[in-house]
């Protein structure tokens, strides 16, 4: 392996042009009681004003905890939840306001995998009819060619041919992740969403498809966007990482930005919290405790919704909701923040 | 025997839990499939060993099977004995298990959800082991639990006391489940995957929860995860298992800086670092064998990189090759790796 592939240069960012540009983009969701007549309770915003590029050629990481809204944001952008407001460019395209049979045929550059990959593989079908399916959907390829197109597209992933006649349940949770992910490139995608996919994987299998990923990812030069809960694999796998909290981007940045100098106190606290293997940095970051919860969606705090945990906190947070910021210029990519306070906040060190 | 070097000298201190050729099977329609192999080991008063091992290593079922918690059949004890202090406690009958259960050790679960009841208030469920157990009832109960409650850092106790399970967060409800089953005391807490479910954030709020509820109550915790990072910052000793039998056992601080098997090795290699991001992951070839299949020598020779012929047919045994490090591998105990 060579070393030209990962590290992102100044010069490509900076010519690259965006492939995915969100604008403003809400996914609010309304919470009703009731069965006939229907009691407005509230509305959770669960994305609320994300607006965000993802370049052409990167692996753009996705990061928060459960609730934050990662997920619907990359639902929405593919518009597998309805949009409430704001606009998805693609390729100059909004995809948020375009109407579904022109959007039909955009589906084949967007394409999707999911964290558990037995609840996306139909049990009743094989491999083969798994792969095929889009093929023959989008008339991509002759009923001559699509057994070989299919076979081609598992040796891609690492799967032999011949075991295109097998059910999922034949098939470890890997593999069936690679099954996943054959399907998801059968249409040669612009634009793959890899939405926790490897989660629900052991260590060892983790390795593999992260290696898979990234091999197809060089390969045909794919755009990613990678979500995740886990740190360290986000940072393995990505250029530039957006941190997500309650619905809303607080920061992006270079990848190693994001780990080195975290701008804002939420990933402060998610660099603290993450586990490592490593007994005495554990033992130095274990006590440095996040306080309190999450606020509830149906009752948002006024100004920054990290104010109430925040160990930094000042009055002027819990009035204003503070908009992404340019907080300084790194290496290779501008680097934004959302806090009152970006400014004034001490060094970070994880050691000690 | 596996004893820890780093709390000073333990020799003549005596297991809490000492588990020796514990064997457990499933006797399925499709074949035997072998759990757990001939596992040994023990549980110092006082300490928190961590048990790491992959999907199938055997982690969960050896401690639901002293527990009384398989269902036999399918599940069966072939061999082995547990000494909880000095006591048998495999193969007894569910009403002696009734009365270990949730009094001298408690065991806590991934999901706390599914190990609440939907239908109790919280208040109810934390006095049931207190009536079972202890004959408590009326005021003396709810005190308890109130203090219980506190402990595990839910301030309002009494205004929680009367609501049900699906009022309150992930991690609440996991803060609920810790505090049922200290409530009682027990000298051993086996945690399973305590904080999988959870939060990062709320991970590392539980697991100081525990650690701090430890101290306080002089209790032993063994933790089972799948996580290496939770082992490092939470376990004083660790213990792998690969299919079913023990590989490596050591001090943390000892088996992270030298591992000295190289399943551990490969685990290790295998996670996302810092340093990992020019390069592709280490990744070990192959599959972990088919349980239902018996095999000889090593069960990691297939897919390790120094097997030798040797390691295919030799029965490895767990032996001491540092102060306090046990491995498995014979490689490393002829001092060939």
């Amino acid at each position: 392996m060579t070393s030209t592939t990962t590290a992102p240069t100044a010069a490509r960012l900076l010519t690259t042009t965006p492939l995915i540009r969100i604008l403003d983009l809400k996914v609010h969701f309304p919470v009703e009681r009731g069965l006939l007549i229907k009691r407005r309770l509230g509305t959770i915003k669960a994305v609320d004003g994300v607006s965000l590029d993802i370049n052409s050629g990167e692996v753009l990481g996705l990061v928060g905890e459960s609730g934050c809204g990662k997920s619907t944001l990359a639902r929405g952008i593919l518009r597998l939840v309805p949009i409430t407001e704001g606009e998805v460019l693609f390729e100059g395209n909004d995809l948020a306001g375009m109407r579904k049979a022109r959007l039909n045929q955009l589906r084949p550059s967007l394409q999707m995998i999911f964290q558990d990959p037995y609840a996306s593989l139909n049990p009743r079908k094989t491999v083969f009819d798994t792969i095929a399916e889009p093929l023959k959907v989008h008339g991509l390829s002759g009923r001559k060619n699509l057994a070989l197109e299919v076979g081609r597209l598992m040796g891609q992933v690492g799967l032999a041919p011949r075991l295109m006649r097998k059910y999922p349940h034949e098939f470890s949770g890997g593999q069936r992740q690679r099954i996943a992910i054959a399907r998801a490139l059968a249409l040669n995608p612009r634009l793959l969403i890899a939405d926790e996919p490897v989660s629900a994987l052991d260590v060892s299998v983790q390795a593999q498809i992260l290696n898979l990923l990234r091999k197809l990812q060089r390969e045909h030069n794919l755009t990613m966007l990678f979500v995740s809960h886990d740190l360290a694999v986000v940072r393995h796998m990505t250029q530039r990482i957006a941190v997500m909290y309650f619905g809303r981007i607080v920061e992006i940045g270079a990848a190693e930005t994001i780990f080195e100098r975290p701008a804002h106190p939420y990933t402060r606290t998610l660099l603290e919290a993450i586990p490592v293997p490593d007994p005495v940095r554990a033992r130095i970051i274990r006590d440095r405790l996040p306080t309190g919860d999450p606020p509830s969606p149906l009752n948002p705090p006024p100004g920054c919704a990290f104010a109430p945990r925040c160990p930094y906190v000042k009055p002027a947070c819990r009035e204003t909701v503070p908009e992404l910021t340019s907080v300084f210029e790194s290496g290779s990519a501008p680097h934004h923040a959302a806090c009152l306070l970006h400014d004034s906040l001490p060094p970070f060190s994880i050691t000690g | 025997m596996y004893r820890s070097g780093t709390a000073g000298d333990q020799s003549d201190i005596q297991p809490l839990l000492s588990v020796k050729d514990l064997s457990v099977s499933f006797y399925t329609r499709e074949g035997v499939s072998r759990a757990v192999n001939r596992l040994s080991y023990d549980v110092y008063p006082g300490e928190t060993l961590g048990i790491v091992g992959e999907s199938g290593s055997g982690k969960s079922v050896s401690q639901y099977a002293m527990l009384g918690l398989l269902p036999m059949p399918p599940a069966r004890i072939e061999a082995g004995t547990a000494l909880f202090q000095g006591q048998e406690i495999l193969n007894r009958t569910q009403r002696e298990y009734r009365s270990l259960r949730g009094r001298e050790i408690s065991m806590i679960f991934q999901d706390p959800m599914t190990a609440l009841n939907p239908f109790m208030t919280v208040g109810k469920q934390l006095k049931e082991p207190l009536r079972i157990h202890e004959g408590l009832r009326g005021a003396e109960a709810r005190h308890r639990v109130l203090d219980a409650l506190h402990a595990v850092g839910i301030q309002d106790g009494v205004r929680r006391l009367d609501m049900y399970p699906h009022e309150f967060s992930g991690g609440m409800r996991q803060r609920v489940t810790i505090a049922m089953a200290l409530i009682t005391r027990p000298r051993l807490l086996i945690a399973d995957e305590p904080t999988t479910a959870l939060d990062v954030t709320v991970q590392a709020q539980i697991l100081a929860l525990i650690r701090k509820i430890q101290h306080e109550m002089n209790m032993t915790v063994t933790l089972i995860t799948h996580d290496l990072g939770v082992i490092a910052g939470a376990c004083e000793r660790v213990i792998v298992m690969y299919a079913g039998q023990i590989m490596e056992t050591a001090p943390v601080d000892s088996l992270f800086a030298t591992p000295r098997h190289p399943y551990t090795s490969a685990l290790l290699a295998s996670l996302p670092s810092a340093h990992t991001r020019d390069n592709d992951l280490y990744t070990i070839p192959g599959m972990p064998p088919d349980p239902m299949e018996t095999t000889t020598g090593c069960p990691f020779a297939p897919r390790c990189a120094h097997a030798t012929e040797e390691c295919l047919f030799t029965e490895c045994t767990i032996k001491e090759v540092a102060p306090g490090h046990w491995s498995a591998c014979i490689r490393t105990q002829a001092g060939e790796l």
